[in-house]
């Protein structure tokens, strides 16, 4: 399976992309762009036919793409779903992307289909379920995925692994890479009260392979903050920080402006995603960068 | 935690995701937080849960929000997703039980054709996220519904409620007392059409549902003709 350098695209700089909406199919055809892939959510492409399998084959002949999963519940107890996993499979096959995704966190229990990322207890029992349930889906596809942290609200009085001990746990014993999110860094080390450059320090940089980026909100509940992952907005300044912070840290990884809700113009998320080149840029010029060390 | 107590644990959660209550046995599993209490951070998942799935079929149903607006339709679906949990991550087939869940849904009684444009609008929907089948020539003289269309049977007038939603029919030209109509919506050629089924047309395709050969059908069309003697022996 491929390992950490061939996340990086032959010849790109800089590699930012975005993830690739429907309205935005012909605006991303065009290609006047400065961005070097697309993502796009695996389960929104498991149909037969019709007009959104064509645009993304046109799409994936222009530009490389990245797959991304959002519901193959690599936590769930039960183990994966056979019938998920054979249509994950024939994207993977068709589409061949560059880059294959997938969650810390768990949606499917007793079959039944919770459509979040929800939290699990970290703790020996949960990595064992969640090492086997990455092997099988890495040997069902014949490739090497990244696991994404996630934004999280609770925690358990079972957790016994720091976040990032389990994700570099995981990636060594399940030969996966590591998705680092940084605004779920942020939303969560908010919502937890921790330090998110503390995080970022603790990750092995080495198995970094994909940093996403994303917009989120702040709810107010009886004058307590709490903030909620919902890809709806530009990335805020605190996250840009940190992602500056993550690149002079690991150094280039390919980078993804995520907006899920609300959607705007294209042109803001290339805005956002020239940003995102710019900060890559200057935080690779600056002196003392360390660069893929962890 | 042992393992069977994971499992106990990701069964409750799901009860709580899917009916926003929270039983002791979970929330006695969470760290204290400070701010925000953690029951009510638990009550996250189960939002997420439902305006997710809703938003996932908003604007699947344009014609109906036509008739009943925006925030009916939100609160169904909201209520939909709740009753009829999703089985599958690939959401893409999801709502295809909408109708039946609105056929028995008391806020939608006083909208007795709702359910019946949902399945209408549910085949346009379905039909635009299939391989289109080429239509071969029939062999040995034998027909089967075209396996691009979905005929949708109902008792009020489907295509011109539909058409009035689309603002292709005043709504005064329009009486739901004025008898049902049978629609299909057909894929051809990447586009999606619907048409009004005459009698006959949707007799032919009860009697191919039936199984019933080509010269089966046209003896009991010619047998039901000649019987109200609009037709004789010759």
């Amino acid at each position: 399976m491929s390992n950490t350098q061939s996340f990086h695209p032959t010849g790109v700089h800089h590699p930012v992309g975005i993830g690739l909406k429907s309205q935005h199919y012909q605006e991303a055809l065009n290609a006047d762009h400065p961005l070097a892939f697309f993502e796009v959510h695996a389960e929104n492409y498991m149909m037969q036919g019709g007009n959104h399998l064509r645009f993304l084959e046109a799409i994936g002949e222009k530009f490389p793409l990245s797959v991304h999963g959002v519901g193959m519940s690599l936590g769930s107890e039960e183990g994966l779903s056979s019938t998920h996993l054979k249509k994950f499979k024939s994207i993977v096959d068709r589409f061949q992307p560059w880059l294959i995704s997938e969650h810390l966190a768990w949606s499917v229990n007793d079959g039944t289909y919770l459509n979040d990322l929800l939290p699990l207890p970290l703790n020996e029992t949960t990595l064992s379920v969640v090492v086997d349930n990455v092997k099988h889906m890495q040997d069902t596809i014949g490739r090497r995925i990244l696991i994404e942290n996630p934004s999280t609200y609770v925690s358990f009085k079972a957790s016994d692994i720091p976040e990032p001990d389990y994700l570099n746990q995981l990636a060594q014993k399940a030969g996966c890479g590591i998705l680092l999110d940084v605004n779920n860094i942020y939303v969560s080390a908010k919502n937890h009260g921790y330090d998110a450059q503390t995080y970022v320090n603790s990750i092995e940089g080495s198995q970094v392979g994909e940093i996403h980026l994303a917009g989120h909100t702040v709810k107010n509940i009886d004058g307590n903050e709490l903030r909620l992952d919902d890809h709806g907005s530009a990335v805020i300044d605190d996250v840009w920080g940190l992602f500056e912070y993550t690149v002079r840290r690991f150094g280039e990884r390919p980078t993804l402006i995520e907006w899920d809700t609300n959607v705007p113009d294209f042109n803001v998320l290339v805005n956002e995603a020239h940003k995102a080149q710019s900060l890559m840029r200057h935080a690779l010029q600056t002196d003392g960068v360390n660069h893929g060390a962890a | 935690m042992e393992r069977h107590e994971f499992k106990q644990f990701q069964t409750l959660m799901t009860s709580s995701v899917l009916s926003g209550s929270n039983s002791p046995n979970l929330v006695q599993e969470l760290a204290q937080s400070e701010g925000v209490p953690s029951d009510q951070r638990l009550n996250i998942h189960h939002n997420n849960f439902r305006e997710t799935l809703a938003g996932s079929l908003s604007g699947v149903f344009p014609a109906l929000e036509a008739f009943v607006g925006a925030v009916f339709v939100k609160g169904a679906l909201s209520e939909f997703c709740v009753a009829y949990p999703p089985k599958d991550a690939s959401l893409l087939g999801y709502g295809s039980d909408f109708a039946t869940f609105l056929d028995n849904h008391k806020a939608s009684e006083q909208v007795p054709y709702a359910a019946d444009l949902v399945r209408l609008e549910w085949a346009i929907h379905e039909l635009q996220l299939v391989d289109e089948v080429v239509a071969t020539e029939p062999s040995q003289n034998e027909w089967q519904l075209n396996p691009n269309a979905r005929v949708i049977r109902s008792e009020f007038p489907l295509l011109s409620l539909w058409s009035v939603a689309n603002g292709q029919l005043p709504p005064e030209a329009v009486h739901i007392e004025q008898g049902g109509q049978n629609v299909i919506v057909l894929l051809n050629d990447g586009e999606v059409s619907l048409l009004a089924l005459t009698d006959q047309e949707s007799h032919v395709l009860d009697e191919l549902a039936a199984q019933r050969s080509v010269h089966e059908i046209s003896s009991t069309v010619l047998s039901s003709v000649s019987k109200k003697k609009i037709i004789v022996p010759a």
